[in-house]
């Protein structure tokens, strides 16, 4: 459905600031009906993106296909403009024009383009898109009376009346407070779901993407570091960078000392431990070994170790309550503190002798990142600390 | 679901949209920009290398002599000398009542600000021209009001007050420049962070220091600003040396380029009046860049933030009464020549206003003056240069605002400069070069070269007025609407315009308003056939019919007022309001 190759976009420089490459060659490939995420810290260049696609913003060399249809291409010298494009966006601001009624701004779309399918045509229309994202009967009031997840309701709508062959999604759910965000993430994968309709999906929120999508692309510094599901990606990262944005771990440096089809034995500061492998990592390398908090198994009591499991053990260093579930910080041997959420209804006391086991499924060997990237994770884990 | 996109087909206007791509829109915006304001600027620089006494168009020699006889004669340094003292003068004295007005009615209890407010930001409604000609009436030598009042009552035999030297000059300047200072003012003392203050409070200074140590110092930056703004703006003004002191032989640059391009005897010297033209221009430049230096170092000192504060007002005490006595009393003064010029337009001819002429007031010169074909063509070439310079002006400035915000490409920053450069060039030098421009076309003659010089004299105004809306608007907005199938143009202005309409609404009352009090424009290119009110105004005057312009003159104002008023009013009031 959407086809995107080696896309570039570099902004110029500013007066006293460099050029800033947004986009550094990026390929993806988007199928039709699936929810696909750009996710990414603030500056990974998935805006950028967006943008390109919707054709808000000019890319400097690629190709962009939608739907079969070439919209940018440099080297054929393509360009559609954004508004020949057919596709719907819902913005982060929502952008919702506050001089026009509510229904004024949804039947926008269906006028443009010396469209003009009459009067009846235009108020069905317009009804059926309210009623489909639940607004129906709002069409007379005005578009700032509306409560912000009205507005993004409205925003919505607006964004499909005209029945886009994409929709695009820019931190649809960032203006709204934490509780909304979750109905609203539901309820917007529902309704893109039943309509069928491809969408992208910008955000900044692991949680959403993983919520939201059939795909993620997770992007970096103007690359796309991985796509797969957010399962795979979360089970399965290729790098620290991946690990440590899709969800919180453990990340601790280790060398790879064997190396066996899928499985490697690395050299940690608290003792051997088998896990998975990504590819491309050989015996010897330094890597990163990765825990989820709510990997290892933890006993009170020291049981047999057998196989591929690892056991190790630990002083519980401190407890923190946080509802559904407590996180525990673990003080290993070697001094690393590790850290483990539990059932709240399991709490160990400080002080506390406690054992992790780590089945090896469980725990994964990547790629230590480029020297840019471990600076920023270290910023991470201290303010994880603090 | 994409069958359904291509079953609507376009209809037959679509055709005709590449015509609104944003490209060809900025190219056009560009070619229109440079020919009206490079265009004068070229054909001045041009004009003033030709020889005298011939049409720039019409020789192809170049001479420097027009510049040689400007720095020769001691006249010039005379000239250079008179125009900075009459600038100088009339800036320290309208700044410093501004100034002090301004900290009386934001930061002290004195009663009446609100009042004072409304007045002094309805003051723009109130022509130049009509405070001249009402100062004349009050106190010319021979039968000004004040000096026959004076004589009356205290026996003197020479006039108290004489409106013919270089002090009434200054101070009749000093009264328009207080105005225009107050607004700018106003805003400084309002938005200054108390706290400054407070810190002082607090460390044990008087309030007397307090001010002496910390308010002025914060504030001298600011002050200085506004006064070389001013300065720049004096320095440009035609209107009131023009009325008031070429009787006097007081004769400042802009004076002296107006009178060699319209000589009341003798042919026009176009070559001399555009050397002397590029001297001011020169002279407007150097004070733009000064006003720049002084905005940027005025940078360290930003008290003024965009937060609202509500200031610490000082208690006057014992004070209030006779400091709201001396304002009102300053506000008395000012509006006297308003007043005499009221009175003057009952009158059957002119006299001095007392009991006994009351008897013999009518509505005579109203309803004279509105029955002339002369008057009545008058008001209708006012109307049509005030809708359409204001449109235009502000409908330019919209589209010029929205590239140097949006676009931010090489043609869009020439673009913004090209629109701000008119700041720099006097009015009277831009339409003395307009009229060298076009004295040769059929524009020429009609009401529409009024109306394409109060554009270019307008348009950094408007283009200032609109980029700083535009950028208060988010961008998604506009965005929206294009993903949403818009052209540029139709999200223009289907959005863009009518989400700015507030900003637009009141740069086009402030263009109207000070369009159709301008007599710069109307009296250098005035033919017969193009005479609007306020260069009716001028002609009767000269002619003399003294009754006649006053009524002219009060109906002028009256129609300004009726626009300017009401807006300011709901201004404040929105203002104490927030």
């Amino acid at each position: 459905m959407l086809k995107v190759s080696h896309l570039e976009r570099t902004y110029p420089a500013q007066p006293g600031g460099a050029a800033v490459q947004a986009l550094k060659s990026v390929s993806l490939s988007v199928e039709q009906g699936d929810i696909f995420s750009l996710l990414g810290p603030s500056g990974c260049g998935k805006t950028t993106m967006l943008q390109c696609i919707a054709g808000l913003e000019t890319p400097d060399a690629g190709r962009i296909v939608i739907g079969g249809e070439t919209v940018y291409s440099r080297d054929e010298r393509i360009h559609l403009p954004a508004n020949e494009r057919g596709l719907g966006m819902v913005f982060q601001s929502y952008a919702i024009w506050p001089h026009m009624s509510v229904a004024e701004n949804v039947a926008f779309p269906l006028l443009q383009r010396g469209r003009n399918p009459g009067r009846e045509q235009i108020a069905r229309r317009v009804d059926d898109a309210l009623a489909m994202v639940e607004l129906a009967g709002y069409g007379n009031r005005s578009a700032t009376q509306l409560s912000g997840g009205q507005q993004q309701r409205i925003a919505l709508a607006r964004a499909l009346v005209h029945k886009p062959r994409l929709l695009l999604l820019d931190e649809p759910l960032s203006n709204l407070d934490a509780k909304l965000r979750d109905t609203m993430r539901i309820e917007l994968r529902r309704l893109i779901k039943s309509i069928g309709i491809t969408a992208i999906f910008v955000t900044h929120d692991q949680v959403e993407a993983m919520g939201m999508s059939d795909r993620v692309a997770l992007m970096r510094a103007g690359k796309v570091i991985q796509v797969g599901t957010s399962k795979e990606i979360y089970l399965n990262p290729h790098s620290a960078f991946a690990a440590d944005f899709m969800g919180s771990g453990n990340l601790v440096a280790c060398t790879i000392s064997d190396v066996d089809n899928d499985r490697a034995v690395t050299t940690t500061p608290f003792g051997q431990i088998q896990a998975k492998v990504a590819a491309g990592l050989r015996a010897g390398d330094d890597a990163i070994l990765v825990i989820r908090p709510n990997a290892p198994i933890i006993h009170t009591q020291p049981v047999d170790a057998q196989g591929d499991l690892a056991q190790i053990p630990g002083n519980v260093s401190s407890v923190t309550f946080l509802g559904e579930k407590i996180e525990v910080r673990v003080c290993l041997s070697g001094g690393y503190d590790f850290v483990v959420t539990m059932n709240t209804f399991e709490a160990p006391v400080e002080g506390q002798k406690v054992y992790l086991t780590l089945p090896a499924e469980r725990c994964i060997v990547v790629h230590k990142d480029h020297p840019v990237s471990s600076a920023a994770r270290s910023v991470d884990l201290e303010g994880l600390a603090a | 679901m994409m069958a359904d996109v291509s079953a609507e087909q376009p209809s037959g206007t679509a055709r005709w949209t590449f015509l609104a791509s944003p490209s060809l829109i900025k190219i056009a915006l560009l070619v229109v920009v440079a020919i009206l304001v490079l265009g004068p600027v070229i054909v001045l620089l041009r004009a003033s290398l030709a020889p005298q006494d011939v049409l720039p168009f019409e020789t192809s020699a170049f001479t420097f002599a027009n510049f040689r006889q400007i720095f020769a004669g001691n006249d010039t340094f005379t000239l250079l000398t008179t125009t900075i003292a009459y600038a100088g003068g009339s800036v320290l004295l309208g700044v410093g009542a501004a100034a002090l007005v301004a900290w009386l009615t934001e930061r002290t209890d004195m009663p009446g600000a609100t009042v004072i407010r409304v007045f002094l930001f309805s003051w723009m409604a109130v022509p130049p021209l009509v405070i001249g000609f009402g100062w004349v009436l009050l106190i010319n030598p021979g039968n000004g009001a004040l000096n026959v009042l004076a004589r009356a009552a205290l026996g003197l035999t020479s006039p108290l007050f004489t409106i013919y030297s270089f002090w009434s000059l200054i101070i009749i300047t000093a009264f328009s420049v207080f105005p225009t200072a107050y607004v700018m003012l106003g805003g400084l003392f309002s938005n200054m962070d108390p706290q400054l203050e407070s810190a002082g409070h607090v460390h044990g200074s008087r309030s007397f220091t307090v001010m002496r140590r910390i308010t002025l110092p914060l504030l001298i930056p600011g002050i200085l600003s506004v006064g070389i703004f001013m300065v720049m703006i004096v320095v440009q003004a035609f209107e009131i040396p023009f009325i008031v002191g070429l009787s006097a032989q007081i004769r400042v640059l802009s004076t002296r380029v107006y009178l060699l391009a319209s000589p009341t005897t003798g042919i026009p010297n176009y070559g001399l009046s555009s050397a002397f033209g590029v001297c001011l221009l020169g002279l407007a430049c150097l004070l733009m860049w000064v006003y720049f230096r002084c905005v940027g170092t005025g940078e360290k000192y930003r008290v003024v933030t965009g937060k609202a504060f509500r200031p610490r007002r000082q208690k006057l005490g014992v004070w209030r009464l006779p400091v709201t006595c001396i304002v009102f009393a300053l506000f008395g003064v000012m509006i006297l020549p308003l007043l005499m010029i009221f009175w003057t337009s009952f009158t059957a001819s002119y006299q001095v206003p007392s009991l006994a002429a009351l008897g013999s007031l009518s509505f005579d010169n109203y309803s004279r003056a509105l029955a002339s074909p002369f008057a009545q063509q008058a008001i209708i070439n006012t109307l049509v240069l005030v809708f359409a310079s204001a449109t235009l002006v502000m409908f330019l400035g919209s589209l010029i605002a929205w590239f140097s915000v949006r676009d931010r490409g090489l043609a869009a920053r020439i673009l913004d400069v090209l629109a701000f450069a008119p700041t720099a060039i006097p009015p009277v030098v831009m339409v003395i070069a307009i009229l060298l421009v076009y004295i040769r076309t059929p524009v020429y003659g009609t009401i529409w070269i009024l109306v394409l010089s109060s554009v270019t004299v307008q348009l950094a105004f408007a283009t200032r007025t609109m980029t700083s809306a535009l950028t208060q608007l988010h961008k998604e907005l506009g965005d929206a609407a294009t993903v949403c199938g818009a052209s540029w143009w139709t999200s223009f202005r289907c959005i863009t315009l009518p989400l700015l309409r507030v900003q637009f609404l009141s740069g086009w009352l402030f263009v109207a308003a000070h369009t159709s009090r301008d007599l710069t424009i109307p009296l250098v290119l005035m033919t017969s056939s193009n005479v609007v009110l306020a260069s009716a105004i001028w002609m009767m005057w000269d002619f003399p019919d003294l009754p006649g312009a006053a009524a002219m003159a009060v109906l002028l104002v009256l129609g300004l007022l009726v626009i300017v008023l009401p807006v300011q009013i709901l201004a404040t009031r929105g203002r104490s309001g927030a």
